[in-house]
């Protein structure tokens, strides 16, 4: 079984959550109001450049239906079927704000590597194959924690520990560690505690409405980074009206 | 290489938009649409950036599926 994971590389940022990355989706596709909406789908070639397929909002931007999607994957994969032998790396979010947010949004468990040593370069390393294995890819998220204060949402970090798990709260504003390891882990060791971890981890159902309706009672707020510039959406900025204010 | 194991249940299903536009990834796992290629369940392993997506494609010779999405709902987070 190939997942896509592994035949694609599939990345999913935040929008409006980096300028640098709002200018690159925006040079994918913007909508008919020249902003940067929601979603943005792109198949690329590995030169991240080379278009693929027709940009959009969706993959419905191209595709009529699943099948003629599902049959344009299957070519693309065949025509970039990967170099042999290259370690995969590990997917990592690009704060640990953000990858705990995601963490909540996916009801995945959010796995840590602190600092930016060597040590730390190396657990990523080590990592990066274990948690592409066909039994934790896509289970969970990962982020680096450069610098300790990015912790301070984060209950129960034990002093000493390289690697966290972390369990998020429901609205991905906190989290509590459910496990952790030293940086001197090994694979087996890596992988016997993620498999556990993930075992172990049971999220309740999430219901949309209910989530947004629990949000609002309980205060709990996401300021994006940059402003929110999709029309469709309420509270969306909408475009100037023509011939300016 | 043979992709009918692709979770296309996944990805086929940001084909659907019926769902919240912005809520559109968290359906991206464990979809069934009866379409044997269409009903693996493995979830994906997103980048959740640019910058290291783009790397890890050069490195590692693989075309790249770009799908953004906001981590909020009407900035209530945890939810797609």
């Amino acid at each position: 079984m190939i997942a896509a994971s592994r035949a694609l590389v599939c990345i999913r940022p935040a929008t409006y959550e980096s300028a640098e990355e709002a200018k690159q989706l925006t040079a994918l596709f913007t909508g008919r109001a020249g902003t940067l909406e929601n979603t943005v789908f792109a198949l690329l070639e590995p030169d991240g450049v080379t278009r693929l397929a027709r940009t959009g909002r969706s993959p419905s931007f191209d595709f009529r239906d699943a099948k003629e999607f599902a049959a344009e994957l299957r070519r693309i994969c065949a025509r970039f079927p990967g170099k042999a032998g290259v370690a995969p790396a590990v997917p990592l979010y690009a704060t640990v704000r953000l990858a705990l947010d995601v963490a909540a949004c996916d009801q995945r468990l959010l796995v840590l590597v602190r600092g930016e040593d060597k040590e730390a370069d190396a657990l990523l390393e080590r990592l990066g194959p274990v948690a592409a294995e066909e039994a934790l890819a896509g289970k969970l998220r990962f982020a680096r924690a450069a610098a300790e204060a990015e912790l301070h949402a984060i209950g129960g970090v034990p002093k000493d520990a390289s690697l966290l798990v972390v369990r998020p709260g429901k609205f991905g504003l906190d989290g509590k560690v459910a496990a952790s390891a030293p940086s001197t882990a090994d694979a087996a060791a890596l992988r016997k505690l993620l498999s556990d971890a993930v075992a172990a981890y049971q999220p309740g159902e999430k219901v949309y409405a209910e989530h947004v309706r629990a949000g609002r009672q309980a205060g709990a707020h996401w300021d994006t980074a940059i402003p929110q510039t999709d029309p469709n959406t309420p509270g969306g900025r909408r475009p100037p009206p023509p011939g300016g204010k | 290489m043979r992709l009918t194991s692709i979770p296309l249940a996944a990805l086929v299903l940001l084909l659907a938009s019926a769902a919240p536009l912005s809520a559109q990834p968290a359906v991206l796992e464990n979809a069934d649409q009866g379409d044997p290629d269409l009903t693996a369940t493995a979830p994906i392993a997103w980048f959740g950036s640019l910058q290291q997506g783009f790397a890890e494609a050069k490195r590692t010779g693989k075309a790249i599926l770009v799908f953004s999405a906001t981590p909020q709902c009407h900035n209530i987070p945890g939810v797609w």
